[in-house]
């Protein structure tokens, strides 16, 4: 008896122990481990989007918002294919297309946003179904708006989506996050982000919230900073609207005080706001692959031969180079000119010309041969000290370089000394190889209205630091020319306005100079320039204009530069608008 | 009057049952703790009756009482209610299952059966009744279907049969075919359980012994897989998942995985009473009953779970070293079996929880809520303290 009572006693202790050792080793041992496990359990962690800073114009308009909308959530960790399944179906949506995201982020257990701008029925339609799809929510979240539309989508850019490799790259980013992808939403991407928030809930077993949690703090939200651009949003509408006639065009206008863009209008363009909506396949499609590329800046990034608008250029190297002085005279216009067996062509047969009135009435005979005589050394020099060829460093992620056909390209283009002079004649009157942008001819003409210092163009006037307003510091340029020659020039632009190829542009009740301009165009219809300032006693605004495949630039884009300079310093349109147009 | 009542006992019953109502409570609510309380002084008094009820009446209702709790058994099969299967009868105020009853009862056969042998041998003619007298009552319960509770015959027959004689080499034999069976769910497992079998065989054995056990081995190792495929789908599953539950961690496996995370996130001192959030947020299933182990592990920690276990201990160890005193065979015999019962119950249910055993509905004792559970292991304990109290 008493060995048997030891043998089970000895059993039993043997599982006692047993027992007890499980429990040290789940208690104790991983005990840290199953307390998050628990913790995790009754943790949900949400994230409480940051809302994105506002953009305002230079008085306070609206430009970029953020309204409440409704998100599809799913937490990735919690879901499976069936949910997905059920949601696709009904929510009208491929579901590989959620479940690409789901996978891509698989052990993500934070809701991550699948749908963005939901409509109401929709809602409603997830909400009555909520039993069946336990890790799929509805959220509100801050949604991107643009009031303006189209008409500012060039400058403000648009978000989307963020990508992988940024997720990576910036840990303080989550899989919902939209990103600025071009534009000013792009270029001050981090001012306008704020830093996404995190609240703890607790949820029970069913994943249902029983409360808050008080033991854990929340991650504050941060939100972004509000910008101001120095944009009127105004003059921005009227330039829309001056444009509408024509589908290809971009429009500059530079505050010359500051260098801030007044307004920057680019045609075709696109209403962002529909970019983050549901949009369907097709339509985005439809955007992308419309052959007016909507989404092309072209006051920034396309490239212009400048026409008759460098031929100021010309006759500035002329100026400092010695070469030439206002009363230079060359072979007078017969309408051509005869070099080697070609023959080049003037519009129009202009006689004896001096150097203004070469410019005034955009004669091309008299820049052929200034082309001539100064070489293509000294002009290329000219246009790069000007910033051709070169970004302007406007706050814009999106811009081109242009070309300057420099003796350097040429020769690596055609081989050594292998291109012909006519490059050279034609680069005099502002045409084949050089490209130039609507932005880089304005800084070019602005330091012309500034005898050489001008300000880089920017968009940024203001950033709301929360305590205070920190304003953009401009840059100051300066362009070492002689002051009389820039003074040679501005009387040239004046005439040009005044009684020469840009009368179409003349505003009676304000000083205003410039150039017309028309941009040989291979492919279809010629380009329309013009660019000038205009503002009592010294220049306030300039005007940068393309039109394209609209033909000459004294024609139609002078008068559309009148019409910005007009609506710029708010005179009243005349009761019978008959529109001045030359012979050009 | 009897003169001794073995009041550590009486102390460590209390506490337990009492430390019970308030994990209930918490676990629970309060109207789960009142129910609890309710029973209590039906519980008491049947103690005290159990306490003073004559050894000689005891013995002489041993083989009623036990067809008795078959009839139930049978009756319940045909009148008895419950989730998915016929466990229990519905007096309307409370819920008897007769399978309760039934292990006292068969405790008592089994003892009444035993002590009239005085020879006693390991033959299959001494064996026989015995193991029939277990295997009834089992097999009625495996059909209600519980086999959690079924199995608790085993370790009865086992204990009482070791206790009245056989040594462990002859109940190891006697329970090798039952091994076999278990083994047999995977060829490999059962190929070497059966190498072992036959060097264990070939030390101890005799030849006849040899073959007949190796014999009867093979026939229920081959039976498993046909045992198996007529299972039904959740007790497939509450093996499979014992086995390996983080396979299907938000199906099946959920119970095992959310009770281990409860009992091991309350860490050494526990979360504090009332504060397990597994418990409070339902992430613990039945957690006043078969799961209240868990809450104590969330909410007390390693260290109320160790003062729990090192209670129970005592008690089993109070109870158990009874026997060895009484001269009486008959009541030696009960209080060795009553003893495993209540033991089984506390390793059974803190095993599964553990994972150290394959989740079966069977309550803590004392501790879990569950009036006729509370009933008869009151009743048990009456009985061993009145047999103790007779030498």
């Amino acid at each position: 008896m008493e060995n048997r009572l030891r043998v089970l006693i000895t059993i039993g202790t043997i599982f006692f122990l047993l027992i007890i050792g499980r429990l040290v080793q789940f208690q104790i041992v991983f005990g840290d481990r199953y307390f998050r496990l628990a913790e995790l359990n009754r943790i949900r962690r949400v994230i409480v989007p940051a809302p994105r800073g506002q953009i305002f114009d230079r008085n306070g308009i609206l430009l970029a918002s953020t309204r409440p909308a409704f998100a599809i959530s799913v937490i990735p960790a919690e879901t499976d294919s069936a949910t997905i399944a059920k949601l696709a179906m009904l929510i009208n949506t491929p579901f590989s297309e959620i479940w690409q995201k789901v996978e891509r982020n698989r052990f993500f257990t934070l809701p991550i946003k699948i749908k963005h701008n939901i409509p109401l029925d929709l809602v409603a339609k997830i909400e009555e179904n909520s039993n069946e799809l336990s890790s799929v929510s509805v959220e509100v979240e801050p949604l991107r708006y643009y009031p303006l539309a189209e008409t500012t989508c060039h400058i403000l850019g648009y978000l989307s989506e963020i990508r992988e490799d940024e997720l990576k790259k910036d840990s303080t980013y989550n899989p919902s996050n939209l990103i600025g992808r071009a534009g000013i939403e792009a270029q001050y991407e981090k001012y306008l982000r704020g830093y996404d928030g995190m609240k703890f809930i607790e949820v029970d077993s069913r994943g249902k919230e029983v409360g808050p949690i008080y033991e854990k703090k929340p991650v504050a939200v941060k939100a972004g900073k509000d910008l101001f651009l120095t944009i009127d949003a105004n003059l921005q509408r009227r330039c829309y609207q001056i444009l509408q006639d024509y589908p290809k065009a971009a429009i500059i206008g530079i505050d010359l005080s500051d260098g801030g863009i007044i307004c920057l209008v680019s045609k075709p363009s696109f209403d962002p706001n529909i970019l983050l909506g549901p949009l369907p396949p097709a339509e985005w499609n439809k955007l992308t692959s419309d052959r007016g590329r909507p989404f092309f800046n072209r006051a920034t990034m396309s490239g212009y031969p400048p026409g008759s608008t460098f031929k100021p250029l010309i006759a500035l190297t002329g100026l400092e180079s010695g070469i030439l002085t206002k009363n230079s005279y060359f072979q007078p216009c017969s309408g051509k000119f005869l070099f080697g067996n070609r023959v080049f062509r003037c519009w129009t047969t202009h006689g004896q010309l001096n150097l203004i009135s070469a410019i005034s009435q955009s004669c091309n005979i008299y820049f052929y041969q200034a082309g001539l005589k100064l070489g293509l050394d000294l002009i290329t020099q000219t246009a790069l000290k000007f910033g051709f060829g070169n970004l302007t460093g406007i706050d814009l992620p999106e811009e081109s370089k242009g070309l300057v056909p420099t003796r350097k390209y040429l020769d690596q283009r055609y081989g050594k000394n292998r291109w012909s002079k006519g490059t050279l004649l034609n680069l005099g009157i502002g045409q084949g190889e050089i490209l130039v942008t609507p932005l880089q001819l304005a800084c070019f003409y602005a330091a012309i209205a500034g005898n050489g210092t001008y300000f880089r163009p920017h968009l940024l006037k203001a950033i709301d630091e929360g305590n205070r307003i920190k304003d953009f510091e401009e840059q100051e340029l300066h362009i070492a020319v002689q002051e009389k020659n820039f003074a040679i020039i501005k009387e040239a632009l004046f005439y040009a306005v005044e009684q020469g190829t840009g009368k179409a542009a003349k505003v009676e009740e304000v000083v205003i100079a410039g150039k017309t301009g028309t941009a040989q165009n291979p492919f279809g219809e010629d380009h329309a320039w013009f660019v000038g300032y205009a503002g009592n006693p010294t220049p306030k605004i300039l005007v940068s204009i393309i039109v394209e495949n609209a033909g000459k630039g004294g024609a139609v884009a002078a008068p559309l530069a009148r019409q910005l300079v007009r609506a710029y310093f708010q005179f009243k349109e005349p009761e019978s608008l008959s529109p001045v147009i030359d012979s050009l | 009057m009897k003169p001794k009542v073995d009041l550590p006992i009486i102390l460590v019953l209390s506490i337990l049952t009492i430390f019970g109502i308030i994990t209930i409570y918490s676990a629970g609510g309060m109207r789960f703790a009142l129910r609890q309380i309710i029973w209590l002084p039906l519980a008491t008094t049947c103690l005290i009756l159990a306490y003073y009820i004559p050894e000689r009446l005891l013995y002489f209702i041993a083989y009623p009482l036990y067809f008795f709790s078959i009839l139930l058994l049978i009756l319940v099969l045909i009148f008895g209610s419950g989730l998915g299967a016929k466990r229990w009868f519905d007096l309307g105020f409370i819920n008897f299952q007769p399978s309760e009853l039934a292990k006292i009862a068969t405790v008592l056969a089994l003892a009444r059966f035993l002590t009239a042998r005085k020879k006693f041998t390991f033959r299959i003619a001494d064996l026989s009744l015995p193991i029939l007298l277990a295997l009834v009552p089992l097999l009625l319960i495996i059909l209600e279907p519980d086999l959690g509770s079924s199995l608790i015959f085993l370790p009865i027959l086992g204990v009482i049969l070791y206790w009245k004689g056989l040594t462990l080499f002859q109940v190891f034999l006697l329970f090798s075919p039952l091994l076999s069976f278990a083994f047999g769910y995977n060829l490999y497992t059962w190929i070497t359980y059966f190498v072992v079998l036959i060097i264990i065989l070939l030390i101890k054995g005799n030849v006849l012994q040899l073959l007949v056990t190796l014999g009867i081995n093979s026939l229920t190792g081959l039976l498993e897989p046909l045992v198996w495929s007529s299972l039904k789908d959740y007790q497939r599953a509450r093996i499979t998942n014992f086995l390996a539950p983080w396979v299907d961690p938000k199906g099946i496996g959920w119970n095992l995985i959310q009770s281990q995370i409860a009992i091991g996130s309350g860490r050494l001192f526990g979360k504090g009473y009332l504060s397990g959030t597994q418990k409070r947020l339902e992430f613990l299933p039945n957690r006043h009953t078969d799961f209240i182990f868990s809450v104590i592990g969330e909410e007390f920690g390693f260290i109320g779970c160790f003062i729990i276990l090192g209670l129970f201990f005592f008690l089993l160890y109070r109870l158990t070293i009874k026997a060895r005193y009484l001269r009486d065979e008959f009541t030696s015999l009960c209080t060795i079996g009553f003893a495993t019962i209540i033991g089984y119950h506390i390793i059974v249910n803190t095993g599964m929880l553990l994972g150290l055993m394959p989740i079966t509905g069977i309550a803590l004792p004392f501790l879990s809520y569950g009036g006729s559970s509370l009933l008869f292991n009151f009743i048990m304990i009456g009985l061993i303290l009145n047999f103790g109290s007779q030498y």
